[in-house]
């Protein structure tokens, strides 16, 4: 399937925020046969402009961030073992994890080092291992460690992603990469119609410190109205009060998603049939719409989610039905969308 | 000694389901050996004559099983829930990803996102009744499909190089101790030798309660991946072996007192064709050496061990020179398996 290729290529890509530069390089180019014009600009994030040639025509904003969490070097031990510090990381999910090093001279392959159980006392057992206690091991002898690997080199998940049963997938930086992919698969859709808007994408960079790339991205292009792609937490069975992955798009409710652009798109989905659930976020949405929103004069958005299990780790789980049913809404309401949709507070 | 440890590491066997490993070591041992057969227990016998009889038998052992997992329940809404076989820190196990049965359906075992947890969540370790493998199935039924209650569960790890001259792969606690009987096996030996790849040591060490009754050996030579905690903040004494030292000579853990005077033949070998050698520093965990040595009226025991980092865990790691210094040893132990018995 195209779309699972799309986002495993894109996945198993380096991208660590502040990084994220062969990602962008190689999103460019999928994104390339979809729009009239794209390239990655300074700041590092990949854009892309699908005009319709109407005049005056009204400009969307589809965003989704390219850069994944991850950790950075912060001291090479006299033994040869990396200390390093994460962003945005469960210290939970470190022990014998995978990591990928990106080194000035390639990339360097470790595991997060763990005492063997017959060695550990039985009751430190029950408390999680602190980000103070962990250290990278990558095999080599100290001199060549030294030599090799720097403080401030950026680390990621060393995962390759992979197919579950149902449809589903799972690997790292899902989180946002499987939502410009998502992107990418509503271009498909809205190239096959007749539209009255100008798309202009957004693969950000910094979305995970703080969605500085959309920042520049919704400054530089000045859109009219802005969905803002990310992922949502799906249930899992210790968080069994979320909706269940495969349920659709989930769309936002909150002072990002103003109710009326919300509605619509429930309007929207309920029409074309587009299975879909809402999600309530009354402040902070925690995804690029909180910077998008303030560029400018203020950029009305929309935020759109595909359900995700397990976020922020190298074991994050989609749904390909979710994809198809984002892209379908994404490409109905840019359809739909009109400037009288705008303004009328008053 | 690589390819041969990717293919055995490649293996799946917890306890009770050593039959992928058995019946790939006895296809390798066949054209080498004078006898091969299993018992009620899946230990595997493999008897290879050698130039003279020995004055008592010799046997070699190392154990085929694993730690992982027996699916213990299925959910209605198509999680699988698991037993441990081994001794596994649970802390090890988020993340990661594991197979299923003998079609090695993968799944993994997540925990819910940083956003949804509590700062004293993060500071708790999960257990192993917390967590749930997610194939991917919302049914039982859907799961039901390729597998069953009580079937097994290995970790998820292909084999790969590491760093300089090492391996990272699972299992490595015994495939190790296996590759190196099996290319010890596939040499000309001096003496008549018993090589007993043994089941179900990492639950009790049950095979080898009973393999060496069959064998009544005189010397008992046991190879092990061992525990290599050779990390930053952890003392010499605590560190058990270290990675680069050669195989690792046991003292006594907590199930054998290691017969001195073998270790000091062993040593000697060692000495005299300088091979590389260390000492297991630490007393803790329990082998198949505390079974084979008072089998009968008793038998002399060395435990020789590959120093191996994160034992237990999905991706353990060890030296590929160490491990070729302990087969080589190993060897020199067979081979003059009579002078030590003449002393």
């Amino acid at each position: 399937m195209e779309v699972v290729n799309k986002i495993f290529e894109l996945s198993k890509l380096f991208g660590v925020s502040g990084n994220e530069f062969s990602v962008a390089k190689a999103a460019c180019e999928m994104l390339k046969p979809y729009v009239d014009e794209a390239g990655v600009d300074k700041f590092g994030n990949c854009f892309g402009v699908k005009r319709c040639n109407k005049p005056n025509a009204p400009k969307i904003l589809l965003d989704a961030h390219l850069d994944e969490i991850g950790f950075v070097v912060t001291e090479v031990t006299d033994e040869g073992f990396i200390r390093f510090l994460p962003s945005g990381v469960d210290p939970r999910m470190l022990p014998g994890a995978r990591m990928l090093i990106n080194t000035a001279t390639g990339f360097v392959k470790g595991i997060v080092s763990t005492v063997t159980p017959h060695l550990t006392d039985v009751a430190s057992m029950k408390s999680s291992i602190p980000f103070e206690k962990l250290f990278i091991d990558v095999g080599f002898a100290a001199e060549k460690v030294k030599e090799t690997i720097k403080v401030g080199d950026y680390i990621c998940y060393d995962m390759q992603p992979f197919e579950l049963k149902g449809g589903q997938i799972c690997g790292k930086s899902f989180d946002d990469r499987a939502c410009f992919v998502t992107l990418m698969q509503a271009l498909e859709l809205m190239n096959k119609e007749d539209m009255n808007v100008d798309i202009y994408i957004s693969g950000s960079t910094k979305e995970e410190i703080g969605g500085d790339g959309a920042f520049c991205r919704a400054t530089a292009d000045k859109p009219d109205f802005s969905i803002v792609v990310d992922v949502s937490h799906a249930k899992t069975s210790d968080a069994p009060d979320l909706e269940t992955i495969g349920c659709g798009p989930m769309i936002l409710y909150g002072s990002r998603s103003l109710t009326k652009y919300a509605n619509k798109a429930c309007e929207i989905a309920r029409a074309k049939k587009i299975p879909y659930v809402v999600e309530v976020s009354p402040s902070f949405s925690g995804t690029n719409a909180d910077e998008v929103q303030i560029t400018n004069l203020g950029v009305p958005c929309l935020v759109l989610s595909l359900p995700l299990k397990y976020m922020h780790t190298p074991v994050e789980v989609i749904s390909t039905s979710d994809i198809q049913n984002v892209a379908k809404l994404i490409c109905e309401y840019c359809k739909a969308f009109d400037m009288s949709m705008l303004g009328g507070a008053l | 000694m690589k390819q041969l440890l990717k293919e055995l590491t490649a293996l799946n066997a917890v306890a009770g389901y050593e039959y992928e490993v058995i019946r790939y070591i006895a296809e390798f041992c066949k054209q080498y050996s004078d006898d091969i057969f299993t018992d009620a227990l899946n230990n595997l016998f493999v008897f290879k004559k050698g130039k003279k009889q020995p004055k008592m038998p010799i046997m070699v052992a190392a154990h085929t099983d694993e730690v992982g997992f027996y699916v213990k329940k299925i959910t209605e809404d198509g999680y699988i829930k698991l037993a441990a076989s081994g001794n596994i820190d649970a802390r090890v196990l988020p993340g990661k990803t594991l197979d299923v049965g003998t079609d090695r359906t993968r799944g993994v075992l997540g925990i819910k996102a940083i956003h949804l947890t509590r700062p004293e969540e993060r500071k708790a370790a999960p257990s192993l009744k917390d967590l749930s493998l997610d194939t991917g199935c919302m049914s039982k039924g859907a799961v039901e499909a390729f597998t069953y209650v009580g079937d097994m569960v290995c970790f998820h790890t292909p084999f790969e190089e590491f760093g300089d001259n090492m391996i990272a792969a699972k299992a490595l606690d015994d495939r190790v101790g296996c590759a190196i009987m099996m290319k010890a096996l596939a040499t000309e030996l001096e003496y008549d030798t018993w090589f007993v790849f043994t089941a179900q040591e990492e639950i009790g060490m049950r095979g080898a309660t009973v393999a060496a009754k069959r064998i009544n050996p005189g010397l008992c030579l046991v190879l092990e991946g061992t525990s290599a905690v050779d990390l930053p903040e952890c003392t010499p004494v605590k560190r058990s072996t270290f990675i680069g030292g050669g195989g690792a000579l046991s003292l006594m853990d907590g199930g054998t007192i290691y017969s001195a005077d073998a270790r000091k033949y062993a040593m000697d070998l060692a000495k005299n064709n300088d091979v590389k050698y260390q000492f297991r520093t630490s007393a803790n965990a329990v082998t198949d050496s505390s079974r084979l040595h008072v089998t009968n009226a008793g038998s002399k025991i060395i435990g020789l061990s590959v120093p191996v980092r994160y034992i237990h865990s999905p991706a353990c790691v060890a030296n590929l020179d160490d491990i070729q210094q302990t087969l080589t040893l190993a060897k020199l132990i067979i081979n003059n398996v009579e002078e030590y018995y003449n002393a």
